[in-house]
């Protein structure tokens, strides 16, 4: 309790203001954002008038709505804390999370918010009984830029960004990549066959919800523009081998640019890519790592956490990173936002 | 009333029933009940052993919540269940009749879908171009969201279909998972199963409470079903 009520200390004297967030959200924004399989997490219910709600099942989401519903403009600093509430596949798990949050909206700077940001959470590091600690900073950006110089069809650039988040998944797509296994070549032959009969029909003739233009252009990209490349294998290889790189912040341009240029890809990063320069913060070890950011797939850009060990255990205490689309997949305007969340469980 | 009786539950209509009664037949075992329309019988010889007539689903809950002690339904209800249900619930055997698969269909004249990936990636397609989501029709809730995160799928949203699912992309639905024993009704709905789009084979089952399998009687009975 009272670390928690020194991290309120920390985020007014940092000029955070705090704002009370609603307990359940409709059921559609949370879909939205994470689509029909996250529903399984929800603890939902409805109303008199058959609206879907659900218990908050993260901090986040709540203070983006608000953000949306207040119309806010400008660059908007707040804070809150509390409970949320989700379903886990872990049986272990508890379903009551409690977080404290901190975000900056609309960033004039968006590397000096994200310096921020992380030096609040060092802050707030600091304020508890945890004696070592390592920060990792990753950018989801580097690796889209990464995939995006690779010589692979649009389609698995595409899906390989898309499923960043999802490890799992994303593991049996670089398999599939490898493999060029998800084009059958006898049924591609038989359906080219089929489809040139459709190409004199009407283009917008809808087929459960798909016009026949929209079925065909896929059909084109996918069998014709997108040849079976050799290439992919190494490709898959490049991708793993970004995963392992590891470093210290100081040194992570200079690794960063070894690894492109050893695999003929022509991109560069300068040091001013990173929100932190120093291998040192306030005595915490500060480390490049490229493999972070994969537990939420709302966020686009800089990512980091704070790692603690407890009873030999790593655990992550804070959590954030930026997510840049979000507020306008949700309908509104295109704002920036950078935040983070402290576990409070963990405690 | 639970102690008194061994509670077997069998499905009371269609392909199921058949399937069960064949298989009572075969174990010699006769079902008496007092008229064709009454939903409780007894075994001939075996007085303890009340066999109870329910609906296939229905089997699942009682096994689950402790009302009978065996039942035969079908494994694809058994793996929709709600994991409370499920897992106080022990499959004993897959009979090789019965047989089903859930699977996924998609519009014939969606040429472009071929096997998942391709479905992943149109689901995204609705999310991102139209501003929607794809929708699925199903009786099978949890077994297709599960197929579904497996397949990296996770832009859709469920419609629950209650029956003649098959025709549900005519106006509700975008696709759907069902099930499908000869295919037949899937062609004939202008659908096809996609490759890799079997979410479950499914058959019927023998099943036992969990709470009651430890049981002399009951291990006797389900001697009797599997032997």
């Amino acid at each position: 309790m009272k670390s928690r009520n020194s991290f309120n200390q920390i985020l007014k004297s940092k000029g955070f203001k705090n704002i009370e967030l609603d307990n359940i959200i409709e059921s559609r924004h949370i879909l939205k954002r994470s689509g029909g399989n996250f529903r399984q997490y929800l603890f939902s219910f409805y109303d008199q008038n058959f609206t879907e709600w659900s218990l908050r099942p993260d901090l986040t989401i709540s203070s983006v709505i608000k953000f949306i519903q207040d119309k806010k403009k400008g660059r908007t600093k707040w804070w809150y804390s509390g409970e949320a509430y989700r379903k886990s596949n872990i049986k272990s798990n508890s379903v009551v999370k409690k977080q404290t949050g901190f975000e900056i909206y609309a960033s004039n700077n968006k590397n000096k918010d994200d310096q921020e940001i992380i030096q609040t959470s060092v802050n707030i590091l600091k304020k508890t009984n945890f004696k070592k600690a390592q920060l990792n900073i990753g950018n989801i950006q580097i690796f889209y830029t990464l995939v995006n110089k690779l010589d692979m069809p649009i389609r698995w650039k595409e899906r390989i960004k898309r499923h960043f988040s999802r490890e799992f998944y994303f593991n049996q797509l670089l398999k599939k990549l490898s493999t060029n296994s998800d084009i059958n070549p006898v049924i591609v032959k038989r359906d080219k066959r089929e489809v040139e009969k459709l190409r004199k029909q009407d283009p917008n003739k809808m087929f459960s919800g798909r016009t026949l233009k929209e079925i065909l252009d896929r059909f084109d990209v996918k069998n014709y523009s997108d040849p079976r490349s050799e290439s992919n294998k190494k490709n898959v290889k490049i991708i793993k081998d970004y995963f392992k790189i590891s470093c210290s912040i100081e040194k992570a341009p200079k690794v960063l640019n070894e690894f492109f240029k050893k695999n003929n890809l022509n991109l560069f990063i300068s040091s001013d890519y990173f929100p932190i320069k120093k291998n040192n913060l306030k005595n915490i070890k500060v480390i490049f790592s490229s493999n972070i950011g994969r537990t939420a797939e709302y966020y686009s850009g800089m990512v980091f956490n704070i790692q603690i060990k407890i009873k030999g255990k790593n655990k992550f205490l804070v959590v954030g990173g930026r997510y840049d689309s979000l507020i306008k997949n949700l309908g509104y305007k295109n704002t920036t936002a950078v935040g983070a969340a402290v576990d409070l469980n963990i405690l | 009333m639970k102690n008194k009786f061994i509670n077997i539950a069998v499905v009371s209509k269609g392909r199921l029933k058949i399937g069960t009664e064949n298989l009572f037949k075969k174990k010699k075992l006769k079902i008496l009940s007092k008229s064709e329309r009454s939903l409780l019988g007894f075994i001939k010889g075996y007085p303890s052993i009340r066999v109870m007539y329910m609906n296939s689903k229905e089997i699942i809950e009682a096994l689950g919540t402790g009302v009978c002690d065996v039942g035969i339904s079908g494994k694809d209800l058994w793996r929709e269940s709600e994991p409370s249900i499920q897992s106080k619930i022990s499959l004993i055997r897959e009979y090789d009749w019965g047989k089903s698969n859930l699977v996924v269909a998609v519009p014939v004249s969606w040429w472009d879908c071929g096997n998942p990936t391709d479905l992943e990636e149109i689901s995204f397609e609705f999310f991102n171009k139209k501003k929607q989501l794809m929708r699925v029709a199903t009786k099978f809730k949890n077994l297709t969201r599960e197929w579904f995160s497996s397949k990296g799928i996770t832009q859709y949203e469920l419609i629950t279909s209650l029956g003649a699912t098959e025709n549900s992309h005519e106006y509700k639905s975008h696709i759907l998972t069902d099930l499908s024993s000869s295919g037949k009704s899937i062609i004939e709905n202008n659908l096809k199963v996609i490759e890799q789009g079997i979410i479950l084979k499914s058959s019927a089952c023998l099943f036992a409470a969990k709470s009651s399998i430890k049981k002399k009687e009951i291990k006797k009975i389900i001697k009797l079903l599997t032997a």
